[in-house]
């Protein structure tokens, strides 16, 4: 039974190396600013689902390893090169030693134990210290091909020049045992059903490693180590705040001579977390989030690069006779059903338009122009979709002289209410009324992964399922998916991870609720009948002012709708539910805007544009959203 | 294979289908190379002239089939002895010893625990026991207390007598005779072939080593303990048509044979009567049972049965197929030859004789 | 309905009108009272427990009464309702001062789980079990994050020393089983797997040479999303997820196989021979199973590295209930 490559472990959960290798584009290091890298604290975030912990995995010895031994290959080739021109492969090798730490729970599990707030502190740095070590070691021994601890000691720690006081040099298999006793007496400490018991190791209130890193050098079997060491911490929104800053703060100091770098997920609604730490001299970092540099690469098709590479990359694991999940996917109206229904609506459209100009004569070179159109086209959908544009068009005229103070809204990056974004308009109110397929074609697939490559594979990796079948079935031949099968089952997806949201994400029964209130809310304003966003409104605005009271909320102990709302947004961002996109100026306002992430479109038959939003919703009617969805009296808002 | 299955399966019964038949079905004993289950299907439902009549049949198979794959026969061997053997055993010593039930630990490190392991038989009702895995997967039962066959033919009984006298005499406090009968078999569809009354008389395995009881202690030194023997009949599957009547059958039969201890039935997996195909819960599929029907399949031993075998022997209606065998208490469509080709083909035991 | 008497190897198991007669006859040899202690939840088989003790003729000398806070936001108004209901009724059942309440708070401010630690500070005291010949804990209302810490203490109290010298009586586990309600009840999901305060094991352990998890997921219905979220944070590199045979609907096996199939087959490789069965109702084959299991892959796999067993429930309470004692063990 063929496998559907896009099921197999996301790239990130691959546990062989050549395997996770084999799914990485040399495209993911293009979100890495090059010239940061090694001098300074870097910080990374993104979604879950947007690549960190591959890009990390990159740099571990294992990996860097693969790639200088297969870089002759096709498939590695241009990894390799990007790997050498950021300076993490030579010639020789990896010039790089990456350390992977993961901060998952077991750190934040320290600040709930019945102890003193200065143990606490030393327990997390001891533990955390005790970790790196070991992983070192581990990362040191891997790159030489040594095993692990058996090998430690052939790693040796000199004192160098940094040095202050005279050292002995340390022996690798001694900091194995001081560091692995640490750690198994702060476990078990740490877990023991029968309470806290006293840990009797020297603790102190930061990380010693990276101190020990810098007044050393590092010999194995006597020679000296000469490549980069890095430390990457994945997962550092797993610790608590306190350990959060208090190890950042440690990271900071600029002394430190080796790279380091902080992966964590974006929680832009972390109000208590200072964005910018309280430096003036300068930063001593650099951030990057992965969410902003996909939406900037999308101008110049890296983006949409990296998602055609990964995707075909994996197509051709598949051995299929499949090249790019392009060519499965039909760009066209083509069943005997969808045509006619096309027809049908051409007629439909044309008929709505006249009886809309209703001889007024103003109109007049508009519906000429659009007869000329219908005339010289054999497409029905096109010719629809033109009368379509003119009736909408014709409500504008007639709502803007009626109607002055609810002008539309759009985001600045879509300013231009140009007319391809009429044409999706008149295109979705097409569907709609037809039942006819929108949601096809490779173009809108990419769209709906919402700047996360997880999501995109989980979408193309469902489609794939049906080319799949029909590829076993007919023994070898492709069959195309049709804009209806595609459609069906984008629609079916949708539906489906808004259903299993209170399973996956913390207070997901509440982020369902406010999901689907902001999504039927966002129906009722893009189907109005002058689509006064077009093409649509997928997203929600709140000015600054709200802003400031969530965040209030948020920190008072009292538990009020605002501070269940300021949880709930918390949580439906961090897992890229929501996408929050903060000053937004348009109309003469300031507005922080949460679009729907784009799967959960199809479900409320929305357009997959990042376009209009409505604003002046307020807090307080999202709170209630999330008590109790969306009501009937709240559909009339202005 | 011909057909492409789209005019009614969707993609995902499709890939479905295609996993169970990796995963289980392609293990079907009968099935040869280059006809494994998904070839099957196709020729069987292509069989089917009309759209709607192969729906109903595939919709059966989703639904309804009930597949037990030899890792699960496997693993029902596997919990025989711990699920319904050691029970009887540590109830059996509890009587003895007056001890409540639930204090297992001095129940199970007793002498007597070890001596009614021993005191245990283990005898085989069919082929399909299993009895080799059966002794494998419990280590401390012993090689001359597990048999595949229940007709223990006269000169095993001498030396199975010679064994536990030898084990007698170095140890007094061994035992020596078997005090406990298990008869174990993979299937009882209707409880018939076990036991059954006919013409006043009983027939059935379980009969015929009742009268090898009898035998036993009407000879000199009999290897059981006569009347007091406990017998305990334990069924890998079992319906719990198979269960009532072998329940009321014992019971009548006891009464008839004056006997003191009634058999005691056990299954390791019952199929209650809500897995039965009835034209109440399958009306589409009954009536393909109905339509495809030939009389031909009759014979004599499936006249036994009381009924036609379009439900099945015994009118059992299951869905069911064993990995090794299709029983012929399934329904008809499943596994008869006529009037068209068996999704699961079926392989007569005996040689078939026309009623 | 299930009572345990928890011993390893040597289990002894009643259910349904089994445990009636189980009661009768434990407290005909025993002197002195039972000590009960339960969750106050909205799970409708809450008190059936306490209520067959009762009807058992067996009045137990005290009640502790685990209170513990929702996780996440509001709980749904019925529930709120019938937990009430089924406190006020254990009120009428136990007057006075044989019904004492044990606060337990299971989230701390920044939403992490908590419930682990302070349950078993809670009842980690072998002194408080002084003078009861049986202590029964009826785990049937409370969470898997409160039930597994909580029994886990108690083992670990009653393998220590301080049986002998204290004369502490005996220890029961009752649940109320029935996988029906159990897989209608849908638990509001967390966005991450957390490991269960005690049972961590040496998973995370940087000392480890080349540890190689191996995950043995019990399968329950409408879990998917749950057992990604495991298998993204362990990353085990062997799956071997168990299927209920025999059980009560022999087509429950393969029903799960359906809705996980892209899961097992393809997302985690799953070769067919490395899916375990084991009996649904019978927590102690689970247990047995997936010994056996970790002790062939440890066995086979020693040259390579340390292999990490992983086990999670996501199927009833009952088959659960072994897996505290599977994470005990090793």
């Amino acid at each position: 039974m063929a496998q559907n490559p896009f099921r197999l472990r996301a790239s990130e959960q691959a546990t062989i190396e050549d395997q996770f290798l084999s799914l990485v584009g040399p495209d993911v290091l293009d979100m890495l600013p090059k010239d940061q890298l090694w001098d300074r604290l870097l910080i990374i975030e993104s979604a879950p689902g947007a690549g960190k912990t591959t890009i990390l995995r990159l740099f571990t010895p294992t990996s860097l390893r693969l790639v200088d031994r297969l870089k002759e290959q096709d498939a590695y080739r241009l990894l390799a090169e990007q790997l050498t021109d950021i300076g993490a492969l030579t010639d020789t090798g990896p010039a790089v030693v990456g350390i992977l730490v993961s901060c998952r729970e077991q750190y934040a599990t320290i600040q709930d134990l019945p102890i003193d707030e200065h143990v606490q502190s030393r327990w997390f740095f001891g533990l955390l210290d005790a970790r790196i070590t070991l992983l070192t070691l581990r990362s040191i021994l891997a790159l030489y091909r040594l095993s692990y601890p058996r090998d430690a000691h052939r790693v040796e720690f000199r004192p160098n020049d940094n040095a202050t006081v005279v050292v002995e040099p340390i022996n690798g298999a001694q900091l194995y045992d001081k560091a692995s006793r640490a750690e198994i007496n702060l476990t078990d400490s740490l877990n023991s059903l029968m309470g806290v018991t006293d840990v009797s190791t020297d603790l102190s209130s930061g990380l010693q490693l990276p101190r020990t890193l810098y007044t050393s050098d590092i010999f194995v079997d006597g020679s000296r180590l000469t490549q980069r060491i890095l430390l990457m911490f994945d997962d550092v929104h797993e610790l608590t705040l306190e350990q959060r800053q208090a190890l950042r703060r440690d990271l900071e100091r600029r002394e430190l001579t080796m790279a380091r770098w902080l992966a964590q997920r974006s929680e832009a609604v972390e109000s208590t977390e200072p964005l910018a730490f309280a430096r003036t001299e300068g930063r001593d970092y650099s951030e990057i989030r992965i969410e902003e540099w996909a939406r900037t690469a999308r101008r110049g098709q890296r983006y949409l690069g990296l998602l055609d590479e990964i995707s075909n990359r994996r197509i051709m694991r598949a051995q299929v006779g499949v090249e790019s999940l392009e060519s499965c996917l039909m760009t066209t109206l083509s069943t005997d059903r969808e045509l006619e229904r096309a027809r049908q609506a051409r007629t439909d459209a044309k008929q709505q338009a006249i009886d809309g100009v209703n001889g007024q004569q103003k109109f007049d070179e508009w519906v000429q122009g659009t007869i000329d159109a219908d005339s010289t086209t054999s497409d029905s959908l096109k010719a629809a979709i033109e009368w379509r544009k003119l009736s909408i068009t014709m409500s504008q005229r007639v709502a803007k002289s009626q109607l002055p103070l609810d002008i539309p809204l759009s985001v600045s990056e879509l300013q231009d209410r140009d007319s391809a974004s009429m044409r999706t308009a008149a295109e979705l109110f097409i569907a709609k009324e037809h039942r006819l397929p929108f949601y096809y074609g490779i173009k809108r697939i990419r769209q709906l992964s919402s700047w996360n490559i997880e999501q995109f594979l989980r979408v193309a990796g469902d489609l794939f399922e049906q080319v799949l079948a029909s590829v076993t079935l007919s023994r070898g031949s492709v069959s195309q998916l049709t804009a209806t099968q595609q459609d069906t089952l984008i629609r079916a997806v949708s539906r489906h991870r808004l259903s299993v949201l209170p399973k996956e994400v913390p207070y997901g029964g509440d982020v369902r609720r406010l999901v689907t209130a902001i999504g039927e809310f966002c129906q009722l304003e893009t189907y109005r009948p002058n689509a006064p966003y077009a093409p649509g409104v997928t997203g929600v605005g709140i000015s600054e002012s709200d802003v400031t009271r969530l965040r209030e909320a948020a920190e008072s102990p009292k538990q009020t709708p605002l501070q269940r709302l300021s949880r709930v947004l918390a949580s439906a961002i961090a897992n890229n539910i929501l996408e929050v996109r903060p000053n937004v100026n348009v109309k003469g306002g300031v507005w922080t805007v949460f679009f729907l992430n784009r799967l959960y479109c199809p479900e409320f038959e929305l357009p997959l544009e990042y376009s209009g939003f409505k604003e002046r919703v307020g807090i307080d009617r999202l709170a209630l959203w999330t008590a109790s969805g969306l009501e009937s009296q709240t559909l009339r808002l202005h | 294979m011909g057909w492409d299955g789209t005019d009614i399966a969707t993609s995902n019964t499709l890939l479905s289908l295609q996993m169970l038949a990796s995963h289980k079905y392609d293990g079907y004993e009968r099935f040869r190379p280059g006809r494994k289950f998904m070839e099957s299907l196709a020729i069987w439902l292509r069989q089917f002239p009309t759209v709607d009549e192969r729906r109903a049949a595939l919709t059966f198979v989703q639904r309804r089939l009930i597949f037990i794959s030899n890792n699960e026969m496997e693993q029902l061997v596997e919990v025989l002895y711990p699920k319904v053997i050691r029970p009887i055993l540590r109830g059996y010593v509890s009587t003895k010893l007056g001890i409540p039930k639930y204090a297992v630990h001095g129940i199970e490190n007793s002498p007597e625990f070890a001596r009614a392991r021993r005191q245990s038989l283990f005898l085989g009702l069919s082929d399909g026991a299993r009895m080799d895995e059966f002794r494998r997967s419990n280590r401390d039962l012993s090689t001359e207390q597990v048999y595949a066959t229940h007709e223990v033919s006269e000169p095993r009984l001498v030396e199975m007598r010679s064994q536990l006298l030898e084990e007698h005499e170095q140890n007094e406090s061994d035992p020596s005779r078997f005090e406990l009968v298990f008869l174990i078999d993979d299937f009882a569809g209707s409880g018939k072939t076990v036991l059954r009354e006919k013409d006043g008389g009983y027939l059935g395995r379980l009969k015929r080593f009742s009268d090898l009881l009898g035998s036993d202690s009407a000879a000199g030194s009999s290897v059981f303990s006569g009347p007091d023997t406990e017998i305990h009949i334990c069924l890998y599957v079992a319906t719990r048509q198979a269960v009532e009547h072998l329940n009321q059958a014992i019971e009548d039969y006891t009464r008839v044979a004056a006997r003191t201890r009634p058999p005691q039935v056990h299954f390791v997996q019952l199929l209650d009567e809500s897995h039965r195909i009835e034209p109440g819960n399958e009306p589409q599929f009954c009536g393909l049972l109905d339509d495809y029907y030939d009389e031909e399949i009759e014979d004599e031993a499936k006249q036994v049965g009381g009924s036609s075998s379009k439900y099945g022997f015994a009118g059992c209606a299951l869905p069911l197929v064993l990995s090794h065998n299709t029983p012929n208490n399934s329904v008809s469509l499943l596994w008869a030859p006529l009037p068209m080709q068996a999704l699961f083909p079926r392989f007569e035991r005996h040689t078939r004789r026309k009623a | 309905m299930t009572t345990d008497v928890l011993k390893w190897d040597l289990h002894y198991m009643a259910r349904g009108t089994e445990v009636k007669s189980l009661w009768q006859q434990l407290m005909l040899s025993s002197q002195r009272g039972l000590l009960f202690i339960c969750g106050a939840g909205f799970d409708p088989r809450a008190l059936a427990a306490v209520g067959t003790l009762i009807t058992a003729g067996v009045h137990p000398a005290e009640c502790r009464l685990i209170e513990y806070g929702s996780g996440s936001g509001l709980p749904a108004e019925e529930d709120v309702a019938r937990a009430e209901s089924h406190r006020s009724q254990l009120r009428q059942m136990f007057t006075g001062s044989s019904l004492k309440t044990v606060a337990v708070a299971t989230r701390n401010r920044e939403g992490r789980s908590t419930g682990g630690i302070n349950i078993s500070a809670e009842f980690r005291e072998a002194q408080s079990y002084v003078g009861f010949s049986d202590v029964v804990v009826d785990i049937t209302a409370l969470p898997e994050e409160l039930y597994f810490p909580l029994i886990g203490t108690l083992l670990t109290i009653w393998h220590s020393s301080s049986v002998e010298a204290l004369g502490l009586g005996n220890l029961h586990v009752v649940v109320c089983d029935n996988p029906l309600v159990d897989s209608m009840i849908l638990p509001e999901g967390g966005d991450k797997a957390e490991l269960m305060y005690g049972f961590t094991g040496t998973v995370q352990r940087a000392s480890i040479g080349d540890p190689i998890p191996i995950w043995a997921p019990v399968l329950g219905e409408n879990q998917g999303e749950h057992l990604q979220k495991i298998a993204e944070y362990h990353r085990p590199q062997v799956v071997a997820p168990v299927l209920p045979f025999p059980a009560s609907s022999p087509r429950r096996g393969d029903a799960l196989l359906l809705e996980y199939r892209s899961l097992i087959f393809e997302t985690w490789d799953v070769d067919s021979s490395d899916i375990i069965f084991a009996d649904e109702q019978n927590p102690f084959d689970v247990y047995a199973k997936l010994c056996a299991f970790a002790s062939d892959y440890e066995e086979s796999l020693s040259s390579i590295g340390t292999t990490q067993m992983i086990v999670s429930s996501h199927s009833s309470k009952l088959h659960s209930l072994v897996l505290g004692q599977t994470c005990f063990r090793w």
